[in-house]
């Protein structure tokens, strides 16, 4: 009987302090805490929620005046000529890729020797679509040939990521005793890339 | 009476739990409330600061390219429409520009022709068809010659990336040099080629820091700027110059084949070019 009065006034005691202290933090989670967490930028105040929005706005503001901005600046007017130049973008990319290919196929060395060399190309234009067949052979036999390759590919990916690998062939031949590995490649590249 | 009492102590207790599990709660939105707004806010509004400022200068910017625009763009639509646009007088100056380019290196002996330049109509298009052996060179100046035609100004010649890499650098560095800049991007292509030092210099007149120059330099590097840059230090692109052959219409590739020859330097080249008539 004595525990339990005891235990009544103890209870009685934290309920009041929950109880208070409850009430408190309801009201400054609904009057105070919004004042308190509002921003100020150039003079005006703003809950997150509003900067928020505001800041989209302000970045869909910014995007429509680089696009008034660029059409400002294009020298030509002539909707029809921009259309045609896309294609040329096109071809343009393409023939960099063959540049750069024939360009890397030097860093591929063992000793003083040159390891991978490309022997032909063939672009072709098909609908929208550029397709490349380029033609090579690494000058070791198939071991060294399966690392060599694929780090080109992977040289070739990172640097022209649009050029998309369709198809891969390997061929060993034996030349003057020396085992070479012929490969041909498939790739292909779509006009709308950049 | 104690039945009731104990029944009252437990109501009791369970309340008081409620209360603190409540003031728990709201203890832990009160430290979410302030610790987003610490994390959200403050960059929010270093964002809505940079954001404002952009589009003050960007507005300032539009004004002062606005005066300009009708005047520049006259002249430029013109040339398009009479010499870049596909129609049967822009196919006729194309295949001048590849007669010239094969007379050039069979003159100077850096192309061994098997089958003449030959053409075929259709209603849209008109098919132009070679075969040679080359050198690397005359190989070049034919893969400048398809890069940049249909190409009229600087503008043209480089990408939407690209230029909008220039203009950002512009809002950042001096934005009153837009004019400057706009007026580099309309410079011919032509005309920036044979004296590329020039016209960066005039542009890079408006800007004190080496940013915008490093930069510059760059997206020149990276682009068919550079490639027109090499092309008319080529003896094909004076020739092409006295002909008065530039601006050309656009070239689409067909098909392009080319073979290593076992002469160091030297490709067998096939190709079939489009020369669009609509």
């Amino acid at each position: 009987m004595v525990h339990a009065r005891l235990l009544r006034r103890s209870l009685r005691t934290v309920h009041i302090f929950s109880g208070a202290l409850t009430i408190l933090l309801v009201v400054s989670y609904y009057l105070v805490l919004p004042v308190l967490a509002k921003i100020e930028s150039n003079g005006k105040t703003y809950s997150i929620q509003d900067l928020q929005s505001y800041t989209a706005e302000l970045r869909s503001e910014v995007l429509q005046l680089q696009q008034q901005r660029e059409e400002l600046l294009q020298p030509v007017q002539v909707s029809e000529y921009y259309d045609q130049l896309k294609t040329v973008q096109s071809t343009k990319y393409v023939l960099d890729f063959v540049d750069f290919l024939y360009k890397k196929q030097s860093v591929f060395t063992l000793g003083n020797e040159q390891l991978l060399r490309f022997t032909q190309h063939t672009i072709q234009q098909e609908n929208s679509v550029y397709t490349m067949r380029l033609q090579g052979e690494v000058s070791a036999d198939a071991t060294i040939a399966r690392r060599v390759i694929p780090e080109f590919l992977s040289m070739v990916s990172v640097a022209y990521p649009q050029a998309i690998l369709q198809n891969t062939h390997f061929s060993s031949v034996t030349t003057e005793g020396r085992e070479v590995t012929l490969f041909t490649l498939h790739f292909a590249f779509y006009h709308d890339q950049k | 009476m104690i039945r009731n009492k104990n029944i009252l102590l437990i109501a009791e207790t369970i309340l008081t739990l409620t209360l603190v599990v409540l003031s728990m709660y709201y203890v832990t939105e009160h430290v979410a409330v302030l610790s987003e707004a610490q994390e959200v806010s403050i960059p929010l509004v270093a964002s809505v600061g940079q954001l404002e400022q952009q589009k003050t200068v960007m507005q300032q910017q539009l004004d002062l390219t606005a005066k300009k625009v009708m005047r520049r763009t006259e002249l430029a639509d013109e040339q398009v429409q009479a010499f870049i646009l596909p129609s049967a007088d822009a196919t006729m100056r194309a295949l001048h520009v590849l007669e010239t380019w094969v007379n050039v290196n069979e003159r100077t002996q850096n192309m061994r022709v098997h089958t003449p330049l030959t053409t075929k109509q259709t209603a849209t298009s008109t098919y132009v068809y070679f075969k040679a052996d080359l050198h690397s060179s005359a190989l070049h100046e034919l893969e400048s010659i398809i890069a940049i035609s249909g190409l009229y100004t600087v503008y043209d010649a480089l990408s939407a990336d690209q230029r909008l890499v220039l203009l950002e650098r512009t809002e950042a560095e001096s934005p009153a040099a837009i004019t400057e800049v706009e007026d580099f991007f309309a410079v011919p292509l032509i005309a920036f080629a044979v004296d590329a030092e020039g016209y960066i210099s005039a542009v890079l007149r408006s800007f004190t820091g080496l940013q915008f120059s490093n930069i510059l330099a760059s997206i020149v590097q990276n682009s068919a700027l550079q490639t027109a840059i090499d092309f008319a230090s080529s003896q094909t692109a004076k020739e092409l110059q006295e002909l008065d052959l530039f601006p050309y219409t656009f070239m689409h590739v067909h098909r392009f084949s080319q073979v290593e020859s076992v002469v160091k330097d030297w490709q067998s080249v096939e190709f079939t070019i489009i020369l669009p008539l609509s």
